[in-house]
């Protein structure tokens, strides 16, 4: 009955009821639910459906485009009024509020991570990072805007060193502003990226809080050092992989900041993506690596992967070759399942650069830029097929499986506190049905690829002077993107296999 | 919006977030109601004959019954349903299928009986899908 008394403080009618509403259903005290539940396959029904409208859109845009294309250079956009919501995330004035918070979390991982309960269900740390964190704030940036710019805690944790060395030790600046060769770009990014998504996919480790916790501070003592060593704005930019993906990411959201007014607007989806310029070639690299891990990510859970890895295993002219991984790696598996995961960004590059040949090709080589600017302009349109996969993807796995925060908050070390009385919270693994999850999801995946197929046409509209080149480049864009689609939406329709 | 109906409806978001609760705890099936049965049988740690999956309907109510050569801990995931079973006794496992999905069904401690918390067999043993009506 306690609780009763914090309605006085809440001024909003609905939250009242809200929490009246806690009370008045029977306590759901009850041991967690250990849930592990996995989306059902799409009926091929709504599969080909799905197919099928993505295939006319495709072909319908073209016809739609024929004769006059869409710029674009500028979009529409409306200035975000200071609403009590808007101004909670983007006043300067709650600035510190927020960092202060995105360096509570980081601490809370590492101490939660070393001295906590060593259990994935028990322990807040691998539901935070990997539901809450990795999920959750893909979903946050793709939809909403780029909130890593200011929850990013190590930047924040760096800022805050600065502020403490200026104030108390009289010192300008922690950083020596080492130049960093253009070439460089975003490869120190790629690399660190690729580690993560490696440890997320293949490593055997990955839901342990010690392990978690260990490569937290690892990420945090180079992070640290790359913004000491090179000036924390040239870092970010370079070498600190999470503000790219989460940037990227945060493109195709509803929300842009102007450079000039510092105000933010609302936007359609997916402008952000479109560029006035080729990105560069590490960029390039990154966004196809983004794009070759979300979709490796699905297919790992697909049979069709499970019984190559099991052919793999068993087949007796694998064997001299996999005995000597496992002597080298251990774990022949795991071997196998990184060998993929080099693999998928290797032919996700090759079929991207393929195409951009064949655009050159039919839009006329000597009128074309090149095949790399061409994978330059071109590369971010992909970006909402990816994203649409990933939302579609994730959906139930943020509802229920983001449940377990709510018992984890009031124990995040698994010490057996309350802190907050949710601790017997009973993970509900209904709270969405099926049949929601398929149509959502088709839906999600088709819209993606309209979009997509809308911006590479404006790309197109920007880069080539003739309406005939317009059309014949997009031919071999209007493919890739199909089968693009297709995959993902393959991959929904095939029953999950651990 | 009018401040009675902002409180009905933060009284009715609440609801409809638990209301699948509700169903929690009701242990056995009403008079009348269907219970559909399979009987699944494990030699030599593997499932014979082969079975990839069991599909039933959603809110159906379920029974398992288990029948092993060896003692073995079967665990369904997701409605998070542990039974130990004792070698050529059947074992019984039931539930109302009131949620969606695929559910894997895996088995660990063959040849001994102990509790949760050992690490499982790898892979499932097969998945339980429930579809919806």
């Amino acid at each position: 009955m306690a609780p009763f008394f914090i309605l006085k403080y809440i001024r909003i009618d609905g939250l009242k009821g809200f929490f009246l509403g806690l009370f008045w259903l029977p306590g759901a005290a009850c041991a967690h639910g250990f849930a592990q539940r996995y989306d059902l396959p799409v009926p091929l029904s709504l599969y080909l459906t799905g197919a099928a409208i993505t295939v006319a859109v495709s072909f319908l845009v073209i016809t739609l485009f024929v004769r006059h294309g869409v710029v674009l250079y500028h979009y529409p956009r409306w200035k975000l009024p200071r609403l009590f919501a808007v101004s909670l995330t983007l006043k300067k004035s709650w600035f510190f509020l927020w960092r202060s918070v995105s360096i509570f979390v980081l601490i809370l991982t590492l101490v939660a991570g070393w001295w906590g309960v060593q259990s994935p269900f028990k322990n807040i740390v691998p539901t935070l990072v990997w539901v809450i964190w990795w999920v959750g704030f893909a979903y946050c940036s793709g939809l909403l805007g780029d909130l890593w710019s200011l929850l990013n805690p190590w930047k924040n944790s760096f800022l805050l060193f600065e502020w403490l060395f200026r104030r108390y030790l009289g010192v300008d600046s922690i950083s020596f502003y080492v130049a960093l060769p253009r070439w460089v770009g975003v490869w120190p990014a790629l690399i660190f990226f690729s580690i993560f998504t490696w440890v997320e996919l293949v490593w055997a480790r990955s839901d342990e809080p010690s392990a978690i916790a260990m490569l937290v501070l690892t990420y945090s003592l180079l992070t640290w050092t790359g913004m000491v060593l090179f000036g924390s704005r040239q870092w970010l930019q370079s070498g600190e992989a999470f503000t790219w993906v989460f940037g990227l990411l945060s493109r195709f959201s509803l929300t842009e900041k102007d450079g000039k007014d510092q105000r933010w607007y609302l936007r359609p989806f997916g402008l952000g993506l479109l560029v006035e310029s080729p990105v560069s070639k590490s960029l390039v690299a990154f966004v196809l690596f983004m794009l070759s891990v979300v979709t490796f990510d699905g297919f790992m859970a697909t049979p069709f992967w499970v019984d190559l890895v099991g052919w793999a295993i068993y087949a007796d002219s694998m064997r001299p070759a996999l005995l000597m991984l496992q002597s080298v790696f251990g774990d022949a598996v795991a071997v196998i399942t990184t060998l993929g995961f080099l693999a998928f960004p290797v032919l996700f590059c090759g079929i991207f650069l393929l195409c951009c040949s064949l655009m050159r090709f039919l839009a006329g080589p000597l009128s074309s830029p090149s095949r790399m600017e061409m994978a330059g302009y071109f590369v971010m349109t992909l970006i909402p097929i990816a994203l649409a996969y990933h939302l579609a993807h994730y959906m139930s796995f943020l509802l229920i499986v983001g449940q377990y925060m709510i018992p984890l908050v009031s124990d995040p070390f698994g010490f057996g506190w309350n802190l907050f009385g949710t601790k017997h919270y009973f993970v509900d693994i209904g709270i969405v049905n099926a049949r929601f999850v398929w149509i959502s999801s088709v839906i999600v995946i088709v819209t993606g690829h309209i979009i997509a197929v809308f911006l590479s046409h404006v790309m197109a509209q920007r880069v080539f002077e003739y309406q005939r080149q317009v059309i014949m480049s997009q031919i071999p864009m209007l493919v890739l993107m199909v089968g693009y689609t297709m995959v993902s939406l393959w991959i929904l329709a095939q029953p999950i296999v651990e | 919006m009018a401040t009675g109906i902002r409180f009905v409806l933060g009284m009715a978001l609440m609801s409809l977030c638990l209301f699948p609760l509700l169903s929690v705890g009701n242990d056995q099936p009403s008079v009348g109601e269907d219970i559909k049965q399979f009987d699944i049988y494990i030699e030599q740690r593997e499932v014979k004959p082969d079975l990839s999956r069991i599909v039933v309907s959603q809110g159906q109510w379920v029974k398992l019954v288990w029948h092993s050569d060896e003692d073995v801990d079967i665990h369904l995931h997701g409605y998070d349903i542990q039974r130990s079973i004792t070698a050529n006794e059947p074992g019984e496992m039931m539930f109302k299928a009131y949620a969606t999905g695929r559910f894997s069904i895996t088995s660990h401690g063959f040849g001994e009986q102990q509790g949760g918390g050992k690490k499982h067999h790898h892979g499932a043993l097969f998945y339980l899908e429930v579809h919806p009506n």
